[in-house]
């Protein structure tokens, strides 16, 4: 009696929030429906379905963004940002965390005001220093230079959810005979899985969306991203909302596909396992 | 943790913070340092090249700009109403998310979908949703009222429209960082607590709010920071506009810096915003912390 | 499996970073063969940044000409996508420059050249070919730091059946003709001017050729005293001016702060709307929509005396050349090419002569001809035209226009609260 009251109401709740849901990705379907109509379809009538296949979108779109080149590069720079950032995120979180005293907070406090720094302030300076270093027209040095800000979100997350996690855990390790580096990669680690998973995401979708740092570091078209080349279609003088709607149903494809296969691994309730 | 052994330690703690540091002083805090405060002492053009020295100069005349008055106003306006906006919506539907309801996956990823587009794109979208879209479905379900909205003509529909799609951008990103909160509370604590007769809106307050303050001062920093440096929906769903009412202190920065080269006045108003930007999060952050519970 | 997984992660990382080293390094070898190359007299490579635009696709084909007629130097556009200003402040501060670029017309050409970044071209043969009033937009100092490389029109366009329909038979050319034509089409059920108006660049160019009917022979005076910081917006015509707003205004449709520059363009493009005042780069969407749409162009009538209703036609894009480029001789090769009114399957052929490219400034018999085209050279050879006033003001002044004059057709400023402003924020602008 009562597991079937609770199965109902879960079911009730769930009706809602995933009505809720349906409201918030309609945009998003309006998005992917609108990139099969043809241009004067979608222009005069938004939200009609679409009628046919309709592919030429994709295809013109595809030709004129250099389509798997700016791939090629886009997927090369945010997988390495995302391993690099990551596990230096995650280093230097739990370097903090188990450091003593004022120099952790110091180090903590410096990594949060990174923050707030928004990133037109600096993007003259950014641009003369990528100059100075060689790091222009590289994909290195979109990778170096989005590391280093998306670190500063990582550090502060990490340190975060580092101190939900028991130091007796870690003391047992120890006198267990764990040395300090397997501690930290083989006891703690796997506790924030969920953390690193969400965290590796984040910065998987900043590095992929990023437009204004590869914009004004790479101007040789062999070397720009999806982002960069989505604008094509949408100057402020003129835009081709069909191309520029098959465009980005295109790029967010890969984001999509990459949220939807982590998000198991933090749906998989590791930690609370482990804790137990 | 004894202190021969934290000593032994200290160095490699040390030595994993230099990585991320390296990477981070020299793409974020170098720039800043050496690039930006310097300028915002100057007379600078960019792009005719002249750089006078006027010490603080720029940061008398910017008390008494209006546009980037009002736009410090507007960006007030915005992020109180998408600050609250957003994480209360994203803690509820973490929340539900987190219990055992019907299809969650599914509802979980429709929430932060949204979030994954990146901002511009998707703000270039929605202005077909309110001149488009909106309207046709209200003059099909009969809202004469609704569908004769200018979501765009006056100051204060821009701003409703641009906090409609902040929230809606902004939401599955707190909300994932809520759920991965709610998940590393402990299931004992909870089980214990519902043994305990301790259940419903009283759990959430006295059990799980508690021990989520972590990521509640995560998120709180986050959206705060965010709103205050808000660019890109405002840029690309109204840039500004109507007449400058939308223009959010990094888009007056942006104008000043890239509209008329005004490098070294955009700089300066950079440091201001930096500089409140740190008052107010700093305030928040020795709130929060204060209220966080250890599981 | 935990040890598979942490390797696994040192392996992948190892593995990206040595893919971009890799790279990196086949860029460097890259730029060593091209500069070995230089030397041996082989391929050189000669970039032009380029604003976005619709036009990117013809620029292409017009590189594409000249590459195929040599192999000595590679001739490739960059459409910059975003921002463009933004490319440029960046690209100047990092002394990156590429070895063309395009600039806007006077002041930003007049500021490149002061800071010393762009090539004195007053020698080179275009200077021979292109129309006198066509070079203050790229001189400073006396002598010409840019190619003129278009000249673009302001007007309003309409749609040619719309008026047959709503019988008009001439176009207006005062502001009671005007009115009456509005009304006409608003008799047959039309939406007589397409908005535009939620992009406030839009609003910028409506008001600057709002100015110039506004001073007419005092034009050039009235800008000196403008950037001696002597001047006012509020001219002697300004009650006119804004007269003509309000008439937009009423014959704008519902909402029309809603609609931005695109969905204006499509409006005249799809037949929604019967006017619209913009410039000829809003019929480049056209082709895809309704190439054969008869579009005619007239200037705005803002006044009573029909003489008051020139064309505003000016030079909308200057390309400059960067004085510190690697391959400056083959550049100037390059912008002889481009520059070459003899050459009939040329650059001018691919990018200045279709539907809603910008002609020359120069003479050249183009094959693409239209009705707004046959209009606008009417214009052009009985001398009724005039310069766009807000590019002889200072660098910046279109924003502030745009912006302030928005608020005015939004309803939330009035005639004296936008002059007042204006003035205000010019003053900053010039300080």
């Amino acid at each position: 009696m009562k597991a079937s009251k609770e199965k109902t109401k879960y079911g009730v709740l769930g009706a809602v929030v995933l009505l809720l849901g349906i409201i918030f990705m309609l945009p998003v379907f309006l998005i992917i429906s609108n990139a099969f109509k043809p241009n004067k379809d979608i222009l005069t009538n938004f939200i009609a379905l679409p009628t046919s296949l309709y592919l030429d979108n994709f295809t013109e779109a595809m030709e004129i963004m250099n389509f798997w080149t700016v791939f090629r590069n886009t997927v090369l720079v945010t997988v390495s940002t995302v391993v690099i950032a990551t596990l230096f995120s995650f280093f230097c979180a739990y370097g903090i965390s188990h450091l003593k005293g004022k120099i952790s907070t110091f180090f903590y406090m410096l990594f949060v005001l990174g923050q707030i720094i928004p990133f037109h302030t600096v993007m003259i300076a950014i641009s003369v220093l990528a100059t100075n270093a060689h790091l222009n027209n590289t994909l290195i040095g979109l990778v170096i230079f989005n590391s280093g800000f998306f670190t500063a979100f990582g550090v502060m997350t990490f340190v975060g959810f580092l101190k939900g996690i028991p130091r007796e855990l870690e003391e047992a390790a120890t006198l267990d005979g764990c040395g300090i580096w397997r501690t930290m990669m083989q006891v703690v680690f796997p506790l924030l899985v969920p953390t690193t998973v969400t965290v590796g995401v984040l910065f998987f979708l900043w590095s992929w969306n990023d437009f204004l740092l590869p914009s004004i570091l790479n101007g040789d078209e062999s070397l720009r991203t999806i982002t960069v080349n989505l604008y094509m279609f949408k100057s402020s003088t003129s835009a081709q909302w069909n191309l520029f709607i098959a465009g980005l149903t295109l790029s967010m494809l890969p984001i999509v596909v990459i949220y939807i296969l982590a998000q198991r691994y933090i749906t998989s309730g590791l930690t609370s396992g482990a804790i137990k | 943790m004894s202190d021969l052994l934290y000593k032994k330690n200290r160095k490699f703690y040390i030595l994993l913070i230099l990585p991320a540091l390296a990477l981070y002083c020299f793409g974020l805090v170098g720039p800043l340092l050496a690039g930006t405060i310097p300028s915002s002492f100057y007379d600078w053009n960019l792009i005719e090249g002249n750089k006078d020295w006027i010490g603080f100069g720029n940061y008398v005349k910017l008390f008494s700009d209006t546009t980037f008055l009002h736009s410090l106003l507007f960006t007030m306006i915005l992020a109180v109403f998408t600050i609250i906006g957003t994480n209360i919506l994203a803690f509820f539907v973490a929340f539900l998310l987190n219990e055992k309801i019907f299809g969650k996956t599914v509802s979980r990823a429709m929430f932060f979908i949204p979030n994954i587009i990146s901002g511009v794109m998707v703000a270039f979208v929605w202005i077909f949703i309110f001149t488009g879209a909106i309207p046709s479905v209200a003059e099909s379900i009969g809202l004469e009222s609704l569908a004769n909205v200018s979501w765009f003509g006056t100051p204060t529909m821009a701003t409703v429209s641009v906090i409609i799609v902040s929230v809606w951008q902004g939401t599955g990103f707190l909300m994932m960082l809520y759920l991965a909160g709610l998940q590393t509370i402990p299931q004992d604590v909870l089980e214990a607590s519902t043994l305990d007769g301790c259940t419903g809106l009283k759990k959430i307050i006295k059990i799980q709010l508690p021990l989520l303050m972590s990521t509640v001062t995560i998120n709180l920093f986050v959206s705060i920071a965010g709103a205050f440096k808000a660019f890109d929906i405002p840029f690309a769903l109204t840039a500004g506009g109507p007449s400058k009412s939308t223009q959010t202190v990094a888009l007056n920065i942006y104008n000043d810096a890239f509209g008329s080269f005004k490098t070294g006045y955009g700089s300066a108003k950079s440091v201001i915003l930096f500089l409140i930007i740190a008052i107010v999060t700093i305030i928040q952050l020795s709130i929060t912390r204060k209220r966080e519970v250890e599981a | 499996m935990k040890k598979t997984s942490k390797i696994m992660s040192i392996a992948l990382a190892m593995l990206m970073t040595a893919g971009l080293a890799s790279c990196g390094s086949s860029d460097d070898k890259g730029n060593d063969g091209s500069k070995a190359a230089s030397n041996s007299g082989e391929t050189v490579e000669v970039k032009m940044a380029v604003w976005g635009s619709g036009a990117a696709d013809n620029f292409n084909k017009g590189a594409d000409v000249f590459n195929s007629r040599q192999d000595k130097i590679k001739f490739s556009v960059e459409m910059q996508s975003g921002d463009y200003n933004q490319f440029l402040g960046a690209k100047t501060a990092a002394n990156d420059l590429p070895d063309m670029f395009f600039l806007s017309p006077y002041a930003q050409v007049a500021q490149f050249a002061k800071n010393g970044k762009t090539l004195d071209l007053s020698d080179q043969p275009f200077a021979e070919r292109i129309y006198d009033s066509a070079k203050a937009s790229c001189e400073y100092d006396g002598k010409l730091y840019a190619y003129p490389m278009v000249q673009e029109m302001l007007g309003i366009f309409y749609n040619k059946d719309m008026f047959k329909d709503a019988g008009i038979e001439t176009v207006p050319t005062t502001i009671s003709e005007f009115e009456d034509a509005c009304e006409k089409l608003k008799a047959k059920g039309y939406t007589p001017l397409a908005a535009t108006y939620k992009d406030s660049w839009t609003e910028n160019h409506t008001f600057s050729c709002l100015l110039g009917a506004a001073l007419q022979d005092d034009m050039n005076n009235w800008i000196e005293s403008m950037n001696a910081g002597t001047g006012s917006f509020d001219v002697e015509n300004a009650d006119a001016m804004f007269r003509f707003l309000d008439i937009m205004k009423e014959n704008s449709g519902d909402n029309y702060m809603d609609a931005d520059s695109t969905a204006g363009f499509n409006a005249l493009a799809n037949g929604e709307a019967a006017m619209l005042f913009s410039g000829e780069f809003s019929l480049l969407n056209m082709a895809s929509i309704n190439p054969d749409l008869p579009v005619g162009l007239f200037a705005v009538p803002m006044t009573d005396n029909a003489a008051d209703a020139k064309l505003d036609v000016d030079v909308g894009i200057c390309v400059a050349v960067n004085k510190d480029g690697k391959h400056v001789d083959q550049t100037l090769e390059v912008l002889d090419y481009m520059s070459d009114n003899t050459d009939k399957e040329g650059w001018i052929a691919n990018t200045a002569d279709s539907l809603g490219a910008a002609p020359v400034c120069m003479d050249y018999e183009g094959a693409y001809t239209a009705d707004y085209l046959t209009d606008y050279q009417k214009y052009v050879s009985e001398e009724n035209t005039r310069p766009w006033v807000y590019q002889q003001l200072a660098a910046g002044t279109q924003t502030i226009v745009g912006d302030t004059v928005q608020g005015y057709f939004a309803g939330s400023k009035d005639q004296a609260t936008v002059l007042k402003e204006l003035d205000q924020q010019y003053a900053d602008l010039i300080s």
